[in-house]
């Protein structure tokens, strides 16, 4: 059994055209252990994907046909309360903008633990901060006593999406999403948040879905890719082999696109 | 849904501007003439909002007092914003010390209720027309500079008006020719809202006798005579009271429109 | 702490102007005190000895300190009108106010703050026209015509109360608390209309922030995360607004007393007004001032504490 198998997803928004689908019938599966990225520009859907995997797009907004199922568990199936039950525990998301993903009036330290706070209740408070100072150094932000401390606008974008990185993995969840966590950084800040995330996988075996829009960067994380157009999955493979030797005119362009000096390995 | 506001608020307040209007040529029966034998008379067909104690059409005197508190909030209005507009484009396209210091005294006038103030001034001044009109319009500046300072700060910058000082535009020119109307999206909304806040603070001043004087009535000064026949003509202060409400309420819904439309 | 330190400075600091504008304002009023006191015929010798006895001859600063001086000690002056001291004329009525300004702030915030959470967290298009139409409606009436339609309908037509007969609170606390419920309601619904509005906003604005779908993302519930996460970074302007409410209700009854006759400082402001009573009028004003800026400086502290970005700027 797979950790994640998506089968015909389908997605519509109540405010779109009605032949309009933003995820229109997609469907892939992931081991456990693995780094699958998920490429596209931007408005095919892979956001969307990724919030219906946590069960975080209101039905208000939209409707979904399909199959998702983590670890066996029926994603369409949960309740609310067994949603909750599974995000911040198995799955947890990390979001493309660090600066407004953090609640502007408490410290990051508290944050961070903030899944441990929903789902470790058995935990005392000095054992729960144990596991974010942890948490926060394996996100690779080494002064994490003195960072805990501050408040999300004394940090810099960088700092803040490592501290988001640690709030995901406090709680050793199964699959880490990372929905375009590199783009609003600049280029050394980028490659050292993928080394990180390469060390976690292979330390703890953590599974990741990496959603981003630059070629480049999924050459160096992911073992397995998806390129996605206009809600449909256009090709999916090796990394290597995809890179190699592109069948859709598509992905092709996307790896055209990457600045000459970074093609290659 | 958004259209709805502007539709309900744009009849309401024209409706009501051409009655104000109308007011000012012609009322259904006269304003002052007393008629001891239609005394205290409930609503009727022929006087809609009744009689007061002098046998005087009560809505014929509500359409002279509505022209009145219209008149004088109009006036607050217009006396606000020129000096609001020449402050905060000023403040806002020059900065500096001036600007901090001008922008912190209207902090602190905000902070304290216009009609506390204006009471003080016209505890001092004395009480007429036009020292409402000037103590409300001068109280009524800084919430003005402060928004145009806010829209002439941001907009100072763009490339287009770098572009006009480059051609070697006058300052004055790009003050008000190329900045103004850009301003305008914020600024109507804000004469809206201090035209309600003038006609509130105006009824609040006349009804405390303090504004306008016997024989002129506003609807803040009528209201205050129709507590004393609260008990034999209830009508009366039913009738002012609502009339203040109906002219509030369908500004505030014209510029809770214009609000809105504006988001869309 | 600097902060504070600084914030208490700029208070004391903002304090004396308000108060030197106050004392001055009260010196350009066309007409000399003396001739209100001594009446146009009295004789220059006369004048001149009053003048010195009020100390009408030496140097503005100097009065102005003096006038501080005592007015801090407590002595607001004599009562052109009454011939009284200003702080025997204040010391009944004061606590009036006081009392009905309070009952109406409770009200207010005990009111909207639920009203504007539920409202703000609910998702409903029929209970979003009611609560808007509602809204509108009820800011569009001024107070003291609220307290008009009260009088009428809960005095004259349902006789549950006697307009005017005001119950003094030393003649009955519950008498005078029941009396005062009315004005002070009648004070509080714009602003709740208003609280309302604002907060429902706020909520709103807050509901899609991208910090509230992290903390979806781990699993906490839709109304821990209100609570949690949501209410705090509601409340923030919703405290500046309660503080201009506050303020907002102190000078509200001025009005309301008359519409109510209830003896507080308002009324006696309104009569002072009328009889050119200055000293009466100088120190009602000054402490109104006084309490204006000091619920802004509490909602300044407020703010200050609840939302960290202030702290460091």
């Amino acid at each position: 059994m797979s950790l994640l198998e998506v089968e015909n997803l389908r997605v519509h928004f109540h405010d779109a055209a009605p032949d309009r689908f933003a995820v229109d019938g997609v469907s892939f599966s992931m081991e456990e252990g693995d780094i699958l990225g998920l490429v596209g520009e931007s408005g095919t859907g892979k956001t969307v994907t990724s919030m219906c995997i946590g069960g975080l797009l209101p039905r208000w907004k939209a409707d979904t046909q399909g199959s998702i199922r983590l670890d066996g568990t029926e994603i369409f199936d949960c309740s609310q309360k067994e949603l909750n039950e599974i995000l911040g525990k198995e799955l947890t998301v990390v979001f493309q903008e660090p600066m407004t993903s953090f609640n502007p009036v408490y410290r990051i330290g508290r944050q961070i633990g903030e899944s441990l706070y929903v789902h470790r209740k058995d935990l005392s408070q000095s054992q729960r901060n144990e596991l974010i100072l942890d948490a926060m150094r394996r996100a690779g932000l080494y002064e994490a006593e003195e960072i805990s401390r501050r408040y999300p606008h004394e940090l810099s974008g960088g700092m803040l999406q490592r501290a988001m990185i640690a709030a995901a993995i406090v709680t050793n969840p199964k699959l880490l999403i990372a929905d375009e966590i590199t783009t609003a950084l600049d280029v050394t800040m980028q490659a050292r948040i993928i080394d990180q995330l390469k060390r976690l996988n292979r330390e703890s075996g953590m599974s990741i879905l990496f959603i981003s829009h630059d070629m480049h960067v999924v050459n160096r994380l992911c073992r397995q890719v998806i390129v996605m157009q206009r809600g449909r999955i256009v090709e999916s493979g090796l990394t290597k082999e995809i890179f190699a030797n592109p069948q859709h005119e598509y992905t092709k362009r996307l790896i055209a696109a990457i600045p000459s000096r970074y093609s290659g390995r | 849904m958004k259209n709805r506001y502007l539709l309900t608020g744009g009849i309401l307040s024209t409706l009501v501007t051409s009655v104000i209007v109308t007011g000012y040529f012609w009322t259904p029966y006269s304003t002052t003439a007393m008629n001891a034998r239609e005394k205290m008379q409930p609503p009727s067909l022929s006087h809609w909002f009744g009689t007061d104690n002098f046998g005087r059409d009560v809505f014929s005197r509500v359409m002279q007092g509505a022209g009145c508190s219209f008149l004088i909030a109009v006036l607050v209005v217009l006396i606000g914003c020129f000096a609001g507009v020449v402050i905060g484009s000023l403040c806002g396209y020059f900065g500096g010390t001036a600007d901090l210091i001008l922008m912190r005294i209207c902090d602190t006038i905000t902070a304290f209720p216009a009609i506390l103030l204006a009471l003080v001034i016209i505890s001092i001044a004395g009480s007429s027309v036009s020292n409402i009109v000037l103590a409300l319009g001068i109280l009524f500046i800084p919430s003005f500079a402060r928004v145009v300072r806010t829209q002439y700060a941001g907009i100072r910058d763009l490339n287009y008006i770098k572009a006009a000082r480059l051609e070697g535009v006058s300052v004055p020119r790009i003050l008000y020719a190329h900045i103004l109307p850009n301003t305008l999206p914020v600024l109507v909304p804000a004469m809206t809202i201090g035209f309600n806040n003038a006609v509130l603070a105006e009824a609040s001043m006349s009804f405390l006798g303090i504004g306008i004087q016997p024989p002129m009535a506003s609807l803040g000064s009528m209201l205050k005579d129709s507590q004393n026949y609260l008990t034999s003509a209830p009508w009366y202060a039913l009738g002012a009271g609502f009339s203040i409400v109906l002219l509030i309420l369908s500004f505030s819904l014209l510029s809770e429109g214009i609000q809105v439309s504006r988001n869309e | 702490m600097r902060q504070i330190i600084k914030k208490t400075a700029s208070l004391i600091i903002t304090l004396f102007i308000v108060s030197l504008l106050a004392f001055l304002a009260f010196q350009i009023i066309p007409g000399d005190p003396t001739t209100k006191i001594l009446g146009t015929s009295a004789s220059p010798e006369k004048v001149a000895a009053l003048r010195t006895q009020l100390g009408l001859d030496r140097p503005v600063w100097e009065r102005y300190i003096d006038w501080l001086v005592s007015f801090l000690k407590g002595d607001f002056g004599t009562s052109y009108n009454y011939m009284r001291p200003v702080r025997s004329l204040l010391a009944d009525k004061l606590p009036v106010t006081v009392l009905l300004t309070v009952m109406s702030f409770a009200i207010t915030a005990a009111a909207a703050i639920p009203l504007g959470i539920v409202l703000g967290s609910i998702r409903n298009a029929l209970a979003d026209h009611l609560t808007m139409i509602l809204d509108q409606i009820i800011m569009a009436v001024p107070p003291f015509f609220f307290g008009i339609i009260a009088c009428y309908l809960f005095g004259i037509v349902l006789k549950w109360f006697l307009p005017g007969g005001y119950v003094p609170l030393s003649a009955s606390i519950p008498g005078c608390l029941s009396y005062l419920l009315l004005p002070a309601l009648s004070l509080a619904l714009p602003r709740i209309a208003m609280t309302v509005r604002m907060l429902r906003g706020s909520i709103r604005h807050e509901l899609t922030q991208n910090y509230v779908l992290t903390a979806q993302s781990r699993g906490m519930p839709l109304r821990a995360i209100l609570i949690r996460h949501v209410m705090r970074n509601a409340m923030i302007p919703v405290v500046t607004f309660l503080a201009v409410s506050a303020a907002e209700i102190m000078t509200g009854t001025i009005i309301i007393e008359q519409v109510f006759t209830i003896p507080g400082i308002g009324r006696l402001l309104v009569s002072s007004i009328g009889n050119r009573d200055f000293p009466v009028v100088q120190a009602i004003v000054v402490i109104l001032a006084a309490w204006i800026m000091i619920v802004n400086f509490i909602a300044d502290l407020l703010n200050h504490w609840m939302d960290p970005r202030m702290r460091s700027e």
